[in-house]
This record gives C-alpha cells, sequence and structure tokens, in this order.
C-alpha cells in the first residue's frame, strides 16, 4: 500500500526513529563508558551495606531542612507513587523520585512518600527533600536493570530494596527466607521495606532481563 | 583465510533483532509494518486519530521490549508486533484510556492527522462497511451488553453515570461494557460467512 497521503503516519515515523537512534546511541555510549562486571551490582550494594549509616546520614537524615521551607501539600515532579511500599512499622510509606543528571542518566532517590511529595522523617517530622536531588544513576540502559538495597541504621532500623527494571514482569525479592513479589510501577520503579537490618547474605533478587528470569545476589559477595 | 568456491549465505535477521542496535532496521521495521498496524487499530476503534496513537505506543514498546524478540523469520516479527498491538488494544478498551507510557519513555509526540488523511486511513481500513458490520454484530450481543456498549461507548456517558441510572454498582458496569467489547471482538474477528 502507498504511504504517499499518509503524512501523519509517516511523522509519527520519523520522530520514533529518530528517538529509536537517540536511544542506542546512549545505550551504546553507556557501554563504552561502563562496561560490565558481574561483579560490580556485589561491591555497590556491599559498600552501600557497610556504608549504611555513613549514607543514612550524610544524604538521607542530615540536619533535615526546615520545616517552615516545606510547601505543604504540593505534590513533587518525578515522584512514582503507584510503586509505593507500606512502611512495616504504619510509617508514611517509602517511595521513589526520578530525575536525570547532568549526564543524561536516569536516577532514583529513595525517601518517605507524603502528598506527593518525597523526603525524610526526622524526629517524627517530614521534611521534604529541598534543592538537587541526589541518588542512584544508570545501570537500566546498560543492564536493563538497577537495584539498590540501602539500610537506615537510624531508628527504627530498617532494610529497604528498590530500583528499576525495563521489563513488566514481577520482581521477587528474597529476604530470609521472606519472599516479596513487586509489580513494577510507572518507569518500572519498585520498592520493599523492611523491619530491621537485614542479613543480606542469602538475599536474592529475581527479574526478567531480555525476555529471561534471571537471579541476582543482593548481599556481599561470599569472600574466601 | 579466504575461502574460494563456497559462498556462505547467512539468512538476514529480521528488522526487529537487527534494531538492537541499529535505528535503520527500526525505521525498516516500521515502514514495514506501521500502515496494517493503523488499519488493524483503525477497523477496531473505528478512529483513524486514536488508531494513530495505539500504532505510536504499539512500536515504541516494541522498540523498548526489542530485546525480548527471538524469532528469526519475518512472520515471527509480525507475529510478534501483532500482538503488542492486541494487547493495547485489549488495555485501550478495558480502561477507557491509551497507554502512552512507551511514548513518554521516547519522548515522543504523535501528530495529529488532517481531514484527509483521516479520510484516507478510512478509505483503507473499509471503515464504512466495519461501522455497518459492527451495527449488525451488535444486535447479536446479550441485551445487557448491547446496551452498555451503546451508551458508554457510543453515547459516552460515564460508567458512574450507568450505574446510577441502572441501579448497580460501576462494577458491573464496567463489567459489561468489557464483557461486550470482548464479545463483538471475537465475532468481528471472524470471517462474514461465519457470522449468524
Amino acid at each position: 500500500m502507498s504511504r504517499d497521503r499518509l503524512p501523519g503516519l509517516d511523522l509519527l515515523g520519523d520522530r520514533l526513529g529518530d528517538a529509536a537512534a537517540r536511544e542506542i546511541a546512549a545505550e551504546q555510549e553507556g557501554r563504552r563508558r561502563f562496561r560490565f562486571n558481574p561483579f560490580l551490582l556485589a561491591a555497590i550494594l556491599a559498600a552501600l551495606v557497610g556504608a549504611g549509616t555513613v549514607t543514612a546520614t550524610g544524604v538521607f537524615t542530615g540536619t533535615g531542612d526546615p520545616v517552615q521551607g516545606d510547601k505543604e501539600g504540593t505534590a513533587q515532579p518525578g515522584v512514582l507513587t503507584d510503586s509505593a511500599a507500606a512502611d512495616p512499622g504504619g510509617g508514611l510509606p517509602w517511595a521513589l523520585r526520578v530525575f536525570v543528571d547532568d549526564r543524561g542518566r536516569a536516577c532514583i532517590q529513595l525517601g518517605r512518600l507524603r502528598d506527593g511529595a518525597l523526603g525524610m522523617v526526622s524526629n517524627g517530622q517530614f521534611h521534604r527533600y529541598e534543592g538537587e536531588p541526589n541518588g542512584t544513576c544508570g545501570g537500566t540502559r546498560e543492564e536493563g536493570y538497577v537495584a539498590v538495597v540501602e539500610q537506615r541504621a537510624v531508628p527504627p532500623e530498617r532494610t529497604i530494596v528498590y530500583g528499576r527494571v525495563i521489563d513488566d514482569d514481577p520482581v521477587v525479592i528474597q529476604m530470609n527466607g521472606q519472599r516479596t513479589t513487586r509489580k513494577p510501577g510507572a518507569l518500572g520503579a519498585f520498592v520493599a521495606a523492611y523491619a530491621g537490618l537485614r542479613d543480606l547474605s542469602g538475599a536474592r533478587l529475581t527479574l526478567t532481563i531480555d525476555g529471561r528470569r534471571v537471579t541476582k545476589r543482593l548481599g556481599p559477595a561470599p569472600t574466601g | 583465510m579466504p575461502l574460494f568456491g563456497r559462498t556462505r549465505h547467512e539468512p538476514e535477521l529480521p528488522a526487529l533483532r537487527r534494531a538492537v542496535d541499529d535505528p535503520d532496521a527500526y525505521e525498516e521495521l516500521y515502514d514495514e509494518l506501521a500502515e496494517r498496524v493503523l488499519v488493524f487499530f483503525t477497523r477496531r476503534v473505528l478512529d483513524p486519530q486514536l488508531a494513530l496513537d495505539l500504532t505510536g505506543e504499539t512500536f515504541a514498546v516494541a522498540f523498548q521490549r526489542r530485546r525480548s524478540f527471538r524469532g528469526v523469520t519475518e512472520a515471527e516479527q509480525e507475529g510478534w508486533i501483532f500482538s503488542i498491538a492486541r494487547t493495547q488494544l485489549s488495555r485501550y478498551w478495558r480502561r477507557g484510556r491509551i497507554e502512552r507510557e512507551a511514548l513518554l519513555r521516547l519522548r515522543v509526540e504523535v501528530p495529529a492527522m488532517d481531514d484527509e488523511e483521516t479520510a484516507r486511513v478510512e478509505e483503507l481500513a473499509g471503515t464504512a462497511a466495519v461501522r455497518a458490520r459492527v451495527a449488525c454484530e451488535l444486535e447479536h450481543l446479550p441485551a445487557d451488553q448491547r446496551a452498555a456498549l451503546r451508551a458508554h461507548v457510543v453515547e459516552e456517558r460515564s460508567y458512574a453515570e450507568l450505574a446510577e441510572e441502572w441501579g448497580v454498582s460501576e462494577q458491573a458496569v464496567r463489567a459489561r461494557v468489557s464483557r461486550g467489547l470482548r464479545s463483538l471482538a471475537a465475532r468481528l474477528d471472524r470471517p462474514m460467512e461465519e457470522m449468524a
């Protein structure tokens, strides 16, 4: 069939083609910058786990922004509410927001969710995140997923597993014999929150990459 | 070392397989199938602009999931694309709105069709004949489903309004519309001669 009288269909094809070219170029650039190391995820996670308190203090809890600066009830852009996870102690849910860093990478930041805004809870008060976002960047283009474990040492202690996947299939987290299934939400985001600082030695994440179910270790790689 | 006297011809993979790292292959895929996908949707939603939106989302999803495609023939590729198209159609009927998540991720806006293109697509899809057939097939549906489809799809009345008028739950109205659409789609997918 001739397409000579379907300019809208042709224009859509041009736009999709341009987008595909951009995406493929970005993927190739990402691969050049970041060659996959099968132990990288475990190493990053081990670092995060080992530095859990530092991360919590330096990035997320801090001294807390002034509450009077909080734009009460105003939703923030990029907050993914549909993948929010209930807090095991009944506190505010845990959720992600997405942003793009100055290198064009998609990033995710974890926080507590209230009225569509992301922030932290300190001394029983919610402090909405203000200023430049801070989070984990890259991963999905290179590997098809990004997964992070954070351990919050400030009481009430929590272990949170979160990330993004490209495929829509459920993500299964195995944590100390507990099996948690999450259906990825918008932008493939998933979050699961656990009470306490969990032993991650047997923790696993099962997800779909390129049509195959694969299982990844969540804890540090075994030594020795 | 060069080989003499023998040339090995590797069959070329379908465009979708090559599109993993080749944007030109993705455009080739679009050129091969986009018009047929557009006609597929137009025959089912009877609205060329809506069909173009669904076509865009179908190809955006195909791009995002291209690494999942393992087929080696054009027929497998076509089956895969139309499988995505049927899923998009099913979601549209179930939710009453088009999914645009994949298009948003690719930051692609679907262009608006002008009157001439709309008429051309309707001609390609044989929409007039399909409309007549839909009207005919509608009469074969159970009365409650027929009424639900007419009220919600044709007259564009909300689920809440119909639930109140009919004294049933919104969920019951949704179920009637959903069942009606599925029955209608099943009947429309059959050749004419099989129709009662």
